[in-house]
C-alpha cells in the first residue's frame, strides 16, 4: 500500500506536470478528494489514478476581504476562495482566478488552471 | 438500570478580556461556582471532565484541573469532541458512569484565556491541532474558520436567493438578547449602517457575523437522581431528556452540504429518546459561532422551515418573549466564545426560572444544539424542568 506521502507526493507530482489526477477505487468506481491510500467507501487500497477533465462547478465560494490568514495571502486580498465540484464528482478547495471576486457566482462553469505559487504548484480555477 | 442524571449546580465567571488569567485557573472557578451552587461538599465530587484550551494545544488537560484544585478524584477525564457537542458528550459520558455505579457526582468544565493569551493576529484556535488536510486548503489561503463558514454562508444564500446582507437580522437578535445579561461583553446595539460599516471579512460574513473569542469559563454539576433526590438539593434538578450526536468528518475539505450535516440525525435521535418534538421546546441554545450556524441548526432541526430563519429573527422571533427564544444570553457572538458550556449554563438557568430579566415564561423544555469544527460534528441534548 502506498504510503500517506507517497500518497501526497503522486498528487503533487500531478499538479506540477498540470495533469491533476485524483485517486480512483476501481471497485466502487469512483474518484474520492482528498488524497488517501484507501477508498473511503469500501477501504480498499488505491490502484489507480485518473486525470481529470479539469471542468467543474463553483459550489460555493468566498470573497475575502480581511487578513484572516498570515503570510502571503496579506498582500493578495482581496480573493476568492471556492469550493469547486468537478465534472468526476469529487469536490475540491481552491481560489478563482482571472475574474473579478464581484463576478463569481455559485454555479458557474469553470476550467482548471495551474500556478507556481510560492514555489509550489497549484491547481485554481478560472472562468470556463 | 437507566436512570438518567440531572444537573444540580451551574457555574460562571466573568466574560471578557481578563488579562492575568489562566485557563486552568478560569476552569477552577468555574469548577467551584457550580460545586457551590449545587450546595454539595467538594469531596463529594468523584468525576471531573474538562476540555483542554483551543487556541494552545494541551495534555493531561484535566490532571492539571484537579493539582490546582488539590483534588484526589477516582474519574478524571479530558474530553473533546468538537465544539458544543463536547457538552454533550461529557454529559452522556457521566451519565454512563453515573447508571454504572462508578461515579455518583461530575463536573463538566471549560474555559479559557483565548482573549488575552492567543498569539497575536491569530483567532484562539490552534486548527493544527486539531484538523486534517492542510495540504489541500493552506495553500489556497483558506486556513481560517471565518473563511469555512463563508463558505457555508454563501451556499445558504445562493440557495434561497436571499442578499449578501441577508444575516443582519440575526446577529442583531443576538445583541438584543445579550443586552439582558449583565455577563455579556458585547451588550451594545447597533443599527442597520453600523452592521453595513462593521469589516467585511470572508463574504457574506461581517465581523458582526462572527463571535468573538473571549476570557472566560463555565461549569455544571450533573449527579444520579438517587443523590439529588437524599441530598435534597436547593436547586429543581434538571433532566437529561435526549441526547443526539452524529460526525461526518473534521476538516472544511469534508464539510458536508448544508443538508447533509449531522443535525438530522442527531435531531431525531435526542427527540425520539425523549419522546419530544420541535414544538414542545421552550429554549433553543446554539453553537453561533457565526450567524449562519444559527440558520443551520434552527432549520436542520426543525425549529423553523427552510430558508426562513432571517424573517424569524427580523420579526423578533429569537427573543426570550419571541416565538423561538434562541440564545438568550447572547451567545458565542454577543456573551463572547466560551467554546458553547455557557450554552448549558443558560439553558439549565432558563428551566429552574432563575433568567431574571430575560426569563422565559413557564420554561420547561430546553434543547442545546451545535457542531464542532465546520459542521464536522454536529449534535443536540434535551434538557427538561424537574422529574427526581
Ligand atoms: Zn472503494
Amino acid at each position: 500500500m502506498m504510503t500517506d506521502q507517497e500518497v501526497s507526493d503522486h498528487f503533487w507530482n500531478s499538479v506540477k506536470s498540470k495533469a491533476m489526477a485524483l485517486p480512483w477505487c476501481a471497485k466502487c468506481a469512483r474518484a474520492f478528494f482528498y488524497p488517501k491510500p484507501i477508498c473511503p467507501d469500501c477501504w480498499g487500497e488505491i490502484s489507480e489514478w485518473k486525470a481529470v477533465s479539469g471542468r467543474g462547478k463553483v459550489w460555493s465560494h468566498s470573497v475575502v476581504r480581511f487578513p484572516l490568514v498570515r503570510g502571503p495571502f496579506e498582500e493578495r486580498l482581496p480573493y476568492t476562495v471556492a469550493f469547486v465540484a468537478l465534472e468526476e464528482g469529487p469536490r475540491v478547495l481552491s481560489n478563482i482566478v482571472a475574474c473579478p471576486p464581484e463576478e463569481v457566482k455559485g454555479g458557474m462553469d469553470v476550467q482548471i488552471t495551474y500556478e507556481e505559487r510560492d514555489g509550489k504548484w497549484l491547481y485554481l480555477f478560472k472562468p470556463a | 438500570m437507566r436512570d438518567g442524571a440531572v444537573i444540580v449546580g451551574i457555574g460562571e465567571t466573568r466574560v471578557g478580556k481578563h488579562p492575568g488569567r489562566s485557563t486552568v485557573g478560569l476552569q477552577a472557578e468555574a469548577v467551584i461556582r457550580a460545586i457551590r451552587d449545587a450546595g454539595i461538599e467538594r469531596s463529594e465530587v468523584d468525576g471531573l471532565y474538562a476540555l483542554g484550551p483551543y487556541a494552545t494545544g494541551s495534555s493531561m488537560h484535566a490532571l492539571g484541573l484537579v493539582e490546582y484544585l488539590g483534588m484526589r478524584i477516582p474519574h478524571a477525564v479530558s474530553y473533546d469532541v468538537g465544539g458544543t457537542v463536547t457538552f454533550m458528550g461529557m454529559c452522556l459520558a457521566a451519565t454512563a458512569a453515573i447508571e454504572e455505579g462508578r461515579i455518583e457526582v461530575a463536573v463538566c468544565t471549560f474555559g479559557e484565556n483565548a482573549a488575552t493569551r492567543r498569539a497575536p493576529q491569530s483567532h484562539g484556535f490552534d486548527r493544527k491541532m486539531t484538523m486534517n488536510g492542510e495540504e489541500y486548503e493552506l495553500p489556497f489561503g483558506a486556513g481560517s474558520p471565518l473563511i469555512w463558514y463563508g463558505l457555508m454562508a454563501q451556499r445558504y444564500l445562493d440557495r434561497y436567493k436571499l442578499p449578501q446582507d441577508a444575516f443582519f437580522p440575526i446577529a442583531l437578535a443576538l445583541r438584543k438578547n445579550a443586552s439582558l445579561n449583565e455577563n455579556a461583553a458585547y451588550r451594545e446595539l447597533y443599527d442597520k449602517a453600523a452592521y453595513d460599516k462593521s469589516p467585511m471579512m470572508a463574504e457574506p460574513l461581517r465581523r458582526l457575523d462572527s463571535s468573538p473569542v473571549a476570557d472566560g469559563g463555565g461549569a455544571f454539576v450533573i449527579c444520579s437522581k438517587r443523590f439529588a433526590r437524599e441530598r435534597r438539593l436547593k436547586h429543581t434538578p434538571i433532566s437529561v431528556l435526549g441526547v443526539g450526536m452524529e460526525a461526518t468528518g473534521s476538516s472544511i475539505l469534508h464539510m458536508p452540504d448544508m443538508d447533509q450535516t449531522g443535525f438530522e440525525a442527531a435531531g431525531r435521535e435526542a427527540f425520539a429518546e425523549a419522546g419530544l418534538s420541535p414544538e414542545d421546546v421552550d429554549l433553543v441554545t446554539i453553537h453561533d459561532g457565526f450567524s449562519i450556524s444559527i440558520a443551520m441548526a434552527l432549520e436542520t432541526l426543525g425549529f423553523c422551515g427552510p430558508g426562513e430563519t432571517v424573517e424569524l429573527a427580523a420579526r423578533g422571533g429569537l427573543a426570550y418573549d419571541g416565538e423561538r427564544p434562541v440564545n438568550t444570553h447572547g451567545g458565542l457572538m454577543s456573551q463572547g466564545h466560551v467554546g458553547g458550556v455557557l450554552h448549558v449554563v443558560e439553558a439549565v438557568r432558563q428551566l429552574r426560572g432563575d433568567a431574571g430579566s430575560r426569563q422565559i415564561r413557564d420554561a420547561r423544555i430546553a434543547a442545546i444544539c451545535g457542531n464542532g469544527g465546520p459542521f464536522a460534528v454536529c449534535g443536540m441534548m434535551l434538557l427538561g424542568k424537574g422529574s427526581c
